[in-house]
C-alpha cells in the first residue's frame, strides 16, 4: 500500500518537474539495512562520547591527559579543526553564488550542510574543555571584552545563526516541493514539511525576495567566514606563547580552514554521488574544478608554512627556536612530518598527476588532507605549550580514552546529523538546478555577449 | 598607594624550598598524589626552578624561586573572558575563584607558567583538613589558582592598622614564603617607598627581571649571583 | 606549680596575637566544596614551642585557630633560627594530623610481622611491660633489657631513659649513629663528645663534603648565617666545598673542588703539608695546646714520628694532587686561602666519615682547625659549657653487674653504637642475648637495608616494644606498639646549637591530644611504679611534667642566661656576663617559668673563652694529632691513602648515596616534603639514580628511563636522571625513600638505597661504610 503510494508520488513529481525528481527518491523510498546500521553505529559512538563527558563532569578534567603546561589538547585542537571544516560549505556556496558560477548549483546545499552541522560540533569543544561548564553563562554575565575568547563567542554565534538562516532560506523552495509532492510519507513528515516550509509558494515576488536575501547573506557570510577563523587564530596569537605569537597565524588558519573544509565537501559530494546514485548531477567536471582549486590551496598552504618557519628561523629567538626544533627535528617530528606528508605531499601528487586526478584520487587526497590538517592543528597547538619558557621540565601529553571518545563522538555526531538530514530533506538543491536549467543558458549567453562583443552570439 | 613587590637574591637562595612548603601550608594548597604529580597536576604556587649549566667538572647550579610575578602589565588578565583574573587597585593580580569558568586561557597567556588548574576536586585525607588556614578559601575543582602575594595577610594588617587608626607600616605585611626563608633571600615591601629595602634593591646593579623583553613588567626582581 | 593543660592555655593566652575579625572565608561562597563546614568562629593564638623533626631545635610559633594547629612559623626570639624555618618545620602540622597515626596502644595478635593487632589500654601496656621487667629482675638478668634510641626528643626525656636503665641495672643504652660521624674525631683529639662551630663569626669554611646546606645539627642557623654573610650586613663568609658530586652546598659554595671519591684525608693532609712547609700554621697555638706535632720519644725510648714529619714526607703536593685528582694550583689556592683567612673552620660529615678510612679522615680534617689555631676562638671551634641541670634524687647503688652487650673494642666511643649491635645480633655474636628490646625513635629494619636479616635476628628476642607515633618497619615486628604524642602534643626541653650559644628550647602541647597517647616519660614513670623497688624510688614524680619542671627550676637557679628575648637584650646580657654580672629579669620562679613558656626557651649567650681544661680532656690535656692518638689506641699509622677507587671491573662506578634536605632523619612520611624532594632534579614521590650525561650516553640510557642499579650487595630498579654535577664514574641515589611502612605517604615511594650499600663497619667508629660501594647500571630491557 505504502510502496504503491510512494511510487505514485514519484511519478507525479516526475511528471511535473522532470527527471530532477530522482533527487527525492532517497528521502521517499524505504531506507536500506546499511542505513540503519550506519545510524546505529554513529549513535552508539555519540552515546559513548556523552558518557565520557559525563565522567569528565563527575571527576573533573583530571580524567583527560591535560596537565600543566599542556593546558589545551584534543578539545581545542578539535575546536580549531571543526571550525575549519565548517568553513568551506558556506564559503564555497557564497563565493560561487555571488560570482554566479553555474557549476555550483547542484551541491550548494550539501556544502552548506557541512557548515551547519559541523559548527555545533566545533562550538561545543571549548565548552567541553571548560573546567566549570556550569558557569558558562558568566561569559554574558561578566563579559570581559579584551578576551579573544569572547570575540570568538560573538563571531561563532553570528556565523552559526546566519549560516543557518542562509541554509534555511535556500531550503525553503525545496521544502515546499516536499510538502506539495510527498503525500505518501508519514504524518510526522508531512507536518514537518508543512511547518518548515512556512507556506512558501512559487510566485515571482517570493523568488525575488529569496534571491535578494541569498545574495545579501552570501556577501555578509563571506566576511564572517574570514573573521571567524581569524578570531580563532587570535585566541592563540594574542598570547606570548612561542610559535603562537605571530601574525601569520591568522591567514594561515583561514587558509587551512578553507583547505580542510573543501576536502570535507569533496568527500561528502563523492559519498552522496555514490550512495544516492547522483552520477549525472555531480559529475567529473565538478571534481576536476575542485581539484584545481585544491592544488592552488595546497601551494598556498606551503607558502604560509614556509613563511612561518623562515620567520622563526631567522629570528633566532630562544623560545620560538625551541619549538621550531621540537616540531621539525625533536619530540614532535613524527607528527610534523606525517602532517606534511598528509596535508601536502600526498594530495599534491595525486592532484597534479592527471592519471590520479579522478574522483577516487580526489577522495583519497581529501581524506589525507583532513587527517593532515587535524595533525597540523595538533602540531601548532601542543608543542608550543610543551616547552615553558621558565621551567625545568618538558610537557608531555597523552590523551586518555575520554578525549579519544569525545573526539570520535564529534565526528560520529556530525555524520549522524548529516545522514539524518539527507534522509529527510533533498540533499541537492533542486530549485537551483531547475533554475539553472531554465535560466542557465540565457545567463551564459548574456555573459558571453558581455565578454565578446560581436555578431556571432546574436545568432 | 603602595606598590608591593618582591626582590629575590639568587646569591642567597640555597634551594631549600622552605618557601614552597610555607606557601602550601599558608594557602591550603591541595596535596598531590604521586600519579598527579607525575602527570603535571601538582599545584605549587611557589616553585624553585633549578638551572644546571655546564659539564663536569665545570658545572653550576642556580636556584630560582618563582612565585607569581604580579606583573604591572599582566598578559594573563587581558585574555580572561569573564573577568575572573584581574589586576586590583593595589597591583595584585588576583583570581576570582567563584567566577572562573576554567577555560585555562590565562594559564596559556602567562609567559612564566605560574598559574595552576584544579584538575580534580581537591582532597585531603582526614584529619589533615584540620590545618586549613581559615583565611584562605579552598578552591573547587575546575578553576585556576596561583600565588596571591598572601593577600589575606595584607587584609589582616590593614584591619589591624585600621583598628589602631594608622596606616599599614612598612614591613608589617610579609607573605609566608618571605617570612620563612632561612637565608633571607626574599625581600618584600613597597617598591615605590624610597625608604624600603625592596625599593633600593630593585635599583641594585645586580637587579633584573625575568624576560624583561616580554614587557610584562613583573613586580618580582631578582639579584644575580655575586 | 604544675604544668597542666589549663595553665599552658592560660600562658598561651598571654601570647595570643589579637586576630581581629576573621574574614568570612571565601570558600563558603563556593559551590562544589564541602569544606566550609570545618570553619569555626576564628579564635587565633600563637603558641611558642620547639620543632623536633630534627635535632636542630628551631624555635617555632604555632598558629592555633579554634583549637587546631593550622600553621608553623619560626620563633623570631630563638637564637637558633631567628624566625626562619626549614621545609620540615612547616610540616609539623602534617605530623600532628597524619591520617595514619597510631591511636591506641597495640598488642600483637597474630604471628610477628603478620600485622594483626588488638588495641589495649595503657594500663595493660604498662602491666605487660612491667611484668617482663620484674621477671628479668628476679632472674637477675636486668642487663638483657636493651634500649635503642634515635633522636627527636628532649633533654629530660633522654635523662629519664638513662636513669631508667641505670636504676633497673642495664648498661645497654644503644644509640643510632651520628650523621656527621665527626664525634670520633672530637673524642680522639680533644677527649670531648662534641663541639660546636662558631658559624656566625667565621670568615671561611673548608668543608670536606659536609652537607652544610642540606642537613646538619644547626641547619637553619647556618642558612641564616650564610644568607646574612651574602647580604649587605656583614663581610662574606667564604665557603669552599670539596666533594665529588656537586651537591646543593657545593652549588652555593664560593669554590667547588671536585675530588676523587674517598680521598678527603689525603687532600686534608696535602693542605697540612703546605701549611707546615710554608710555615703558615699557628706556631704559638701548636706549641701551647697540641701534642703529636713534632717527633717525640715514647716511654720505651723509641722515636715516634709526629704529624710534621709524616706530612712533610708522605703528602707532597704532587702526590696529593695525583691521588685526589685536584689540580696543583687549586690545591695551593685552597691551602693558602685557608691559611690566610682567619678565623676559618674545617669540617666534614658522613659523606667522608661513613667510609673505610672515615675515622682517619675525621681526625685529619678536624686537625686542620688546630693547625690554624681555630680552637676556642671566635669564629672557630667552640665547646659551649653544659646546660644547668636539675637535681634528681641519687640513684640507689644498684649498679649494673654485667658488661655492656657489645665487646669492649667497640666501645671507643662514649656510647654503644647501633649498627654493630645489629651486626652482632645477626651473626649471633653478642656476648648474651637481649630479652627485651625497646625501640624509641629508631627504625633499624629500614635504616640499614638489611630488613629481612634483622627481622630474622629479632625473632630470638622475646619481647620487642616500639614507641612511635607512626607504624614503621621495625614496629611492625614488635610485640607492643605504643603510640607517642606528636611533637605538638607533648612537653620537651630541647638543647639547640647556635654558634656556641648555650640554649634550650621548650616544646609544649599546643592542642588537645588527638588520640590516646602517652609521652615516653610518663610511660617510664608508670612502669617504674609498677615494677616497684629501686626503680620506683628512682622516679619520685607523679608524671613527666614534674620531672621537666625540676629541669626548668634548675635553669632559674643557675643564675645565668635568660628566657628567649630580643637580640639586643641578649647582647646586653652577654656583655654583662662577660664582666661577671647577672641580674635576674624575673623575680620569682613562677614569673620565670611563665616567661620561659611565653618566649619558647632559655639562652645563655655568654661563652667563656680560654678554659683549656674544658676544651682538651685528652690524657695529655692538649689537642692530640693523629700519630699520638694512633699510638694511644694502639692503631698502626696508615702509610698512604686507603684504596678507594673502584677496582672491580664488574662494578666500574662509584655509588654516592645522599640525603636531600627534606629526607634527612625522616621526612618521607610527610606529603609536603614528598612534593619537594629535590631542588635540582624534578622528581617527586619517587627515587632516582643520577648519572653523568656522558656515562648515560655510553650506556644508552635516556633521562627518565628505568634502570637497574647493581652492586655486590644487591640491586634496585629506579629511574635514571641525567645530572652533569656527577663525575663520569659516579652515580648518586637519594636516601630516605622506599619505605614499606611508615604511613601511606612514605609506603612504596621509591627504593631504599641502603639495601644495595656496603654495610661493613667503619673501623673504630662502627658506622656502616656506605661510601665504598661500587656499582653498575644495567638497562632493564637490553
Ligand atoms: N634538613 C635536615 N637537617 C638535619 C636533619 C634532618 O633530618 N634534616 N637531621 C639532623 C640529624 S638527625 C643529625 S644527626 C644532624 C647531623 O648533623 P651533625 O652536625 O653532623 O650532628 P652530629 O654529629 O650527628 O651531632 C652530634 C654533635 O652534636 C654536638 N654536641 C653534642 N653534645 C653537645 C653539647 O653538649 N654542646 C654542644 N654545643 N654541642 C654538642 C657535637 O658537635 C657533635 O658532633 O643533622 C640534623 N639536621
Ligand atoms: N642508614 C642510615 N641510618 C641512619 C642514618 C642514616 O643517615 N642512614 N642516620 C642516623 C642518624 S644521624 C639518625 S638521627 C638516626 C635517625 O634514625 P631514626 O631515629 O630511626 O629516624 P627516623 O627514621 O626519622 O624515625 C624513627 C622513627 O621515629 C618515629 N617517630 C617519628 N616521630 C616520632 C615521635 O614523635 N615519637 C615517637 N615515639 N616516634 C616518632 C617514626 O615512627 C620513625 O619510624 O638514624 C641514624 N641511622
Ligand atoms: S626559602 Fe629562601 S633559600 Fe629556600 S628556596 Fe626559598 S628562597 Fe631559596
Ligand atoms: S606572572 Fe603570569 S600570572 Fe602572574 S601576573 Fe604575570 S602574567 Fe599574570
Ligand atoms: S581560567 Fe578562569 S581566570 Fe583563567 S582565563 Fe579562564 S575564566 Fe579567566
Ligand atoms: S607570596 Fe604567599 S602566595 Fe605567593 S608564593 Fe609566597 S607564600 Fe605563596
Ligand atoms: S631545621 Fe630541624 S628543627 Fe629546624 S625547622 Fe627544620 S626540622 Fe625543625
Ligand atoms: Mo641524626
Amino acid at each position: 500500500m505504502r510502496d504503491y503510494a510512494r511510487i505514485r508520488d514519484l511519478e507525479k513529481l516526475q511528471k511535473d518537474i522532470g527527471k530532477d525528481a530522482q533527487v527525492f527518491s532517497p528521502i521517499l523510498l524505504k531506507p536500506t539495512p546499511a542505513y540503519w546500521a550506519t545510524v546505529l553505529v554513529l549513535s552508539a559512538i555519540l552515546g559513548w562520547g556523552v558518557y565520557a563527558y559525563i565522567r569528565q563532569i563527575q571527576y573533573g578534567l583530571g580524567v583527560t591527559g591535560l596537565n600543566r603546561p599542556i593546558y589545551w589538547g584534543f578539545y581545542i585542537i578539535n575546536f580549531v579543526f571543526w571550525i575549519g571544516i565548517a568553513h568551506a560549505g558556506t564559503l564555497i556556496s557564497s563565493v560561487l553564488r555571488v560570482t554566479s558560477t553555474e557549476w555550483r548549483r547542484p551541491f550548494t546545499r550539501a556544502a552548506e550542510a557541512v557548515t551547519v552541522f559541523s559548527l555545533p560540533f566545533a562550538a561545543i569543544n571549548p565548552i567541553i574543555d571548560l573546567g566549570r561548564p556550569d558557569r558558562l553563562l558568566n561569559v554574558f554575565r561578566t563579559p570581559h571584552f579584551t578576551s579573544p575568547l569572547l570575540w570568538d563567542v560573538v563571531c561563532i554565534s553570528i556565523y552559526l545563526i546566519f549560516s543557518v538562516i542562509y541554509f534555511y532560506i535556500a531550503l525553503l523552495p525545496d521544502l515546499a516541493m516536499c510538502r506539495d509532492y510527498l503525500i505518501s510519507v508519514s504524518p510526522f513528515r508531512r507536518w514537518l514539511y508543512k511547518t518548515l516550509s512556512l507556506g512558501f509558494r512559487y510566485d515571482e515576488k517570493r523568488w525575488k525576495k529569496i534571491e535578494w536575501w541569498m545574495n545579501g547573506l552570501a556577501i555578509f557570510l563571506f566576511m564572517v567566514v574570514v573573521s571567524v577563523h581569524t578570531n580563532v587564530s587570535f585566541v592563540f596569537l594574542m598570547t606570548l606563547q612561542p610559535g603562537w605569537h605571530t601574525t601569520i597565524l591568522a591567514p594561515y588558519f583561514v587558509l587551512g580552514a578553507i583547505y580542510s573544509g573543501c576536502a570535507a565537501v569533496i568527500i561528502i559530494m563523492a559519498l552522496l554521488r555514490w550512495v544516492y546514485r547522483l552520477y549525472n548531477y555531480v559529475t567529473d567536471v565538478h571534481f576536476q574544478k575542485m581539484a584545481k582549486f585544491m592544488i592552488a590551496l595546497a601551494l598556498f598552504w606551503l607558502y604560509f608554512t614556509g613563511i612561518e618557519f623562515l620567520a622563526i628561523y631567522y629570528g633566532r629567538e630562544v623560545a620560538p627556536m625551541t619549538i621550531f626544533h621540537a616540531k621539525v627535528f625533536g619530540a614532535y617530528k613524527d607528527v610534523f612530518w606525517l602532517m606534511f606528508l598528509l596535508t601536502f605531499l600526498i594530495p599534491l601528487t595525486l592532484l597534479v598527476i592527471p592519471k590520479t586526478r579522478n574522483i577516487p584520487g580526489l577522495v583519497v587526497a581529501s581524506i589525507s588532507i583532513i587527517i593532515g590538517m587535524w595533525l597540523e592543528r595538533y602540531s601548532v597547538i601542543v608543542p608550543s605549550e610543551a616547552y615553558p619558557r621558565m621551567a625545568n621540565f618538558v610537557g608531555l601529553y597523552f590523551p586518555t580514552w575520554v578525549e579519544w571518545s569525545i573526539t570520535a563522538a564529534l565526528l560520529a555526531g556530525f555524520c549522524l546529523f548529516y545522514v539524518l538530514f539527507a534522509r529527510f530533506f533533498p540533499i541537492l538543491t533542486v530549485w537551483e538546478v531547475r533554475e539553472g536549467r531554465e535560466h542557465g543558458l540565457q545567463h551564459f549567453v548574456s555573459e558571453m555577449k558581455a565578454f565578446y562583443p560581436g555578431e556571432e552570439f546574436h545568432g | 598607594m603602595a606598590r608591593y613587590g618582591m626582590v629575590i637574591d639568587l646569591d642567597k637562595c640555597t634551594g631549600c624550598q622552605a618557601c614552597v612548603v610555607a606557601c602550601k601550608s599558608e594557602n591550603n594548597i591541595p596535596i598531590s598524589t604521586p600519579e598527579e604529580s607525575e602527570e603535571g597536576r601538582k599545584i605549587s604556587w611557589m616553585e624553585v626552578i633549578p638551572r644546571v649549566e655546564g659539564e663536569y667538572p665545570h658545572v653550576t647550579v642556580k636556584f630560582i624561586p618563582r612565585p607569581c610575578f604580579h606583573c604591572d602589565k599582566p598578559p594573563c588578565t587581558l585574555v580572561c573572558p569573564v573577568y575572573a583574573t584581574y589586576k586590583n587597585d593595589e597591583g595584585f593580580v588576583a583570581q576570582i575563584y567563584p567566577r572562573c569558568i576554567g577555560c585555562r586561557y590565562c594559564t596559556q597567556a602567562c609567559p612564566y607558567t605560574v598559574k595552576y588548574f584544579n584538575w580534580y576536586k581537591p582532597r585531603w585525607d582526614a584529619p589533615l583538613q584540620a590545618c586549613f588556614n581559615p583565611e584562605v578559601s579552598v578552591r573547587p575543582a575546575g578553576v585556576v589558582e596561583k600565588c596571591t602575594f598572601c593577600h589575606h595577610r595584607l587584609m589582616k594588617a590593614k584591619e589591624k592598622a585600621r583598628g589602631e587608626n594608622r596606616e599599614v607600616r612598612g614591613e608589617e605585611y610579609q607573605p609566608a614564603c618571605v617570612q620563612s626563608c632561612p637565608t633571607g633571600a626574599i625581600y618584600f615591601g613597597d617598591l615605590d617607598d624610597p625608604k624600603s629595602t625592596v625599593h633600593l634593591l630593585a635599583r641594585d646593579p645586580r637587579a633584573f627581571r625575568i624576560m624583561e623583553d616580554l614587557g610584562a613588567e613583573p613586580k618580582v626582581y631578582y639579584l644575580s649571583e655575586k | 606549680m604544675k604544668l597542666t593543660r589549663r595553665d599552658f592555655l592560660k600562658w598561651s593566652g598571654g601570647t595570643a596575637v589579637a586576630a581581629g575579625v576573621l574574614h568570612r572565608p571565601l570558600s563558603s561562597l563556593l559551590q562544589a566544596d564541602d569544606f566550609s563546614s570545618e570553619w569555626g568562629p576564628g579564635t587565633e593564638t600563637y603558641i611558642p614551642s620547639t620543632c623536633l623533626l630534627c635535632p636542630c631545635a628551631c624555635g617555632i610559633l604555632i598558629r592555633v585557630v579554634d583549637g587546631k594547629a593550622v600553621k608553623i612559623e619560626g620563633n623570631p626570639l630563638s637564637p637558633v633560627n631567628q624566625g626562619k624555618l626549614c621545609p620540615k618545620g612547616h610540616s609539623a602540622v602534617l605530623e600532628l594530623y597524619h591520617p595514619d597515626r597510631l591511636k591506641k596502644p597495640l598488642k600483637r595478635a597474630g604471628k610477628r610481622g603478620e600485622g594483626k593487632w588488638v588495641s589495649i589500654s595503657w594500663e595493660e601496656a604498662v602491666q605487660t611491660f612491667a611484668e617482663k621487667l620484674k621477671e628479668l629482675h628476679h632472674q637477675k638478668k636486668p642487663h638483657t633489657f636493651v634500649f635503642l634510641k634515635g633522636n627527636g626528643y628532649g633533654l629530660t626525656t633522654g635523662k629519664m631513659i638513662e636513669r631508667f636503665l641505670q636504676a633497673f641495672g642495664s648498661p645497654n643504652l644503644v644509640i643510632s649513629p651520628s650523621r656527621s660521624g665527626m664525634d670520633g674525631a672530637y673524642w680522639a683529639t680533644q677527649g670531648v663528645s662534641g663541639v660546636d662551630y662558631d658559624f656566625s663569626h667565621t670568615r671561611l669554611i673548608l668543608s670536606f663534603g659536609a652537607s652544610l646546606l642540606e642537613g646538619q645539627k644547626s641547619l637553619v642557623h647556618f642558612m641564616n648565617v650564610f644568607g646574612n654573610s651574602r647580604g649587605e650586613n656583614r663581610g662574606r663568609m667564604r665557603l669552599i666545598q670539596i666533594e665529588p658530586r656537586l651537591s646543593v652546598t657545593g652549588a652555593k659554595a664560593d669554590l667547588w673542588v671536585p675530588i676523587q671519591p674517598n680521598t678527603y684525608a689525603t687532600f686534608a693532609l696535602g693542605i697540612a703539608h703546605i701549611l707546615i712547609r710554608d710555615g703558615l700554621y699557628d706556631k704559638e697555638f701548636i706549641e701551647k695546646f697540641t701534642a703529636g706535632f713534632e717527633d717525640w720519644i715514647d716511654e720505651e725510648g723509641k722515636v715516634r714520628e709526629g704529624l710534621k714529619t709524616i706530612v712533610l714526607r708522605d703528602y707532597t703536593v704532587e702526590h696529593v694532587s695525583e691521588v685526589t685528582g685536584v689540580p696543583l694550583d687549586t690545591l695551593l689556592q685552597v691551602a693558602y686561602e685557608f691559611a690566610r683567612t682567619r678565623p676559618a673552620i674545617a669540617l666534614s660529615d658522613w659523606n667522608a666519615t661513613w667510609a673505610p678510612d672515615g675515622f682517619f679522615t675525621a681526625i685529619v680534617v678536624h686537625s686542620l682547625n688546630a693547625l690554624v689555631g681555630s680552637m676556642d676562638v671566635p669564629g672557630g671551634v667552640l665547646l659551649p659549657p653544659s646546660l644547668p641541670s636539675g637535681e634528681l634524687p641519687p640513684l640507689p647503688p644498684d649498679t649494673p653487674t654485667q658488661a655492656p652487650i657489645l665487646p669492649p673494642e667497640k666501645a671507643l666511643l662514649p656510647s654503644l653504637p647501633e649498627w654493630p649491635f645489629f651486626q652482632n645480633l645477626m651473626e649471633n655474636r653478642l656476648p648474651y642475648m637481649p630479652e627485651v628490646l625497646f625501640l624509641y625513635h629508631t627504625n633499624p629494619v629500614y635504616e640499614y637495608g638489611k630488613g629481612e636479616k634483622i627481622r630474622k635476628a629479632l625473632d630470638s628476642i622475646p619481647l620487642i616494644v616500639a614507641y612511635t607515633s607512626l607504624m614503621n618497619e621495625t614496629a611492625e615486628y614488635a610485640d607492643l606498639v605504643l603510640p607517642e604524642p606528636s611533637v605538638l602534643e607533648r612537653w620537651e626541653d630541647v638543647p639547640g646549637f647556635a654558634s656556641g650559644t648555650t640554649l634550650v628550647g621548650i616544646a609544649q602541647p599546643v592542642v588537645t591530644p588527638l588520640y590516646d597517647t602517652l609521652p615516653l616519660g610518663d610511660f617510664l614513670i608508670r612502669v617504674a611504679k609498677a615494677v616497684g623497688g629501686s626503680l620506683s624510688s628512682a622516679f619520685p614524680f607523679e608524671n613527666f611534667e614534674e620531672a621537666l619542671e625540676a629541669q626548668l627550676n634548675a635553669l632559674f637557679s643557675a643564675r645565668r642566661g635568660t628566657p628567649f628575648t630580643d637580640p639586643l637584650e641578649v647582647a646586653n646580657i652577654r656583655s654583662l656576663e662577660e664582666r661577671g654580672w647577672w641580674t635576674p629579669v624575673e623575680s620569682s620562679l613562677e614569673d620565670f617559668k611563665t616567661r620561659l613558656l611565653e618566649k619558647g626557651g632559655w639562652v645563655d649567650p655568654y661563652y667563656p673563652y680560654g678554659e683549656p681544661s674544658r676544651i682538651y680532656q685528652t690524657p695529655t690535656r692538649q689537642f692530640e694529632f693523629f700519630p699520638l692518638v694512633w699510638k694511644r689506641l694502639g692503631i698502626p699509622t696508615p702509610t698512604g691513602p686507603i684504596q678507594s677507587a673502584p677496582s672491580d671491573p664488574e662494578y666500574p662506578l662509584f655509588l654516592l648515596p645522599y640525603f636531600p634536605l627534606v629526607l634527612w632523619n625522616g621526612g618521607g612520611e610527610l606529603p609536603w616534603l614528598q612534593e619537594v624532594l629535590s631542588p635540582i632534579l624534578p622528581v617527586n614521590w619517587d627515587s632516582w639514580v643520577e648519572i653523568n650525561p656522558e656515562t648515560a650516553k655510553k650506556l644508552g640510557v635516556e633521562d627518565g628511563e628505568v634502570v637497574w642499579v647493581e652492586t655486590p650487595a644487591g640491586r634496585v630498579k629506579t629511574r635514571a636522571k641525567v645530572y652533569s654535577g656527577l663525575p663520569p664514574d659516579g652515580v648518586a641515589i637519594p636516601a630516605g625513600l622506599g619505605h614499606t611502612s611508615y604511613g601511606r605517604y612514605a609506603r612504596g615511594k621509591g627504593i631504599p638505597v641502603a639495601e644495595i650499600l656496603t654495610q661493613d663497619s667503619v673501623p673504630h667508629t662502627f658506622f656502616p661504610s656506605w661510601f665504598s660501594t661500587p656499582a653498575r647500571i644495567r638497562k632493564v630491557r637490553e
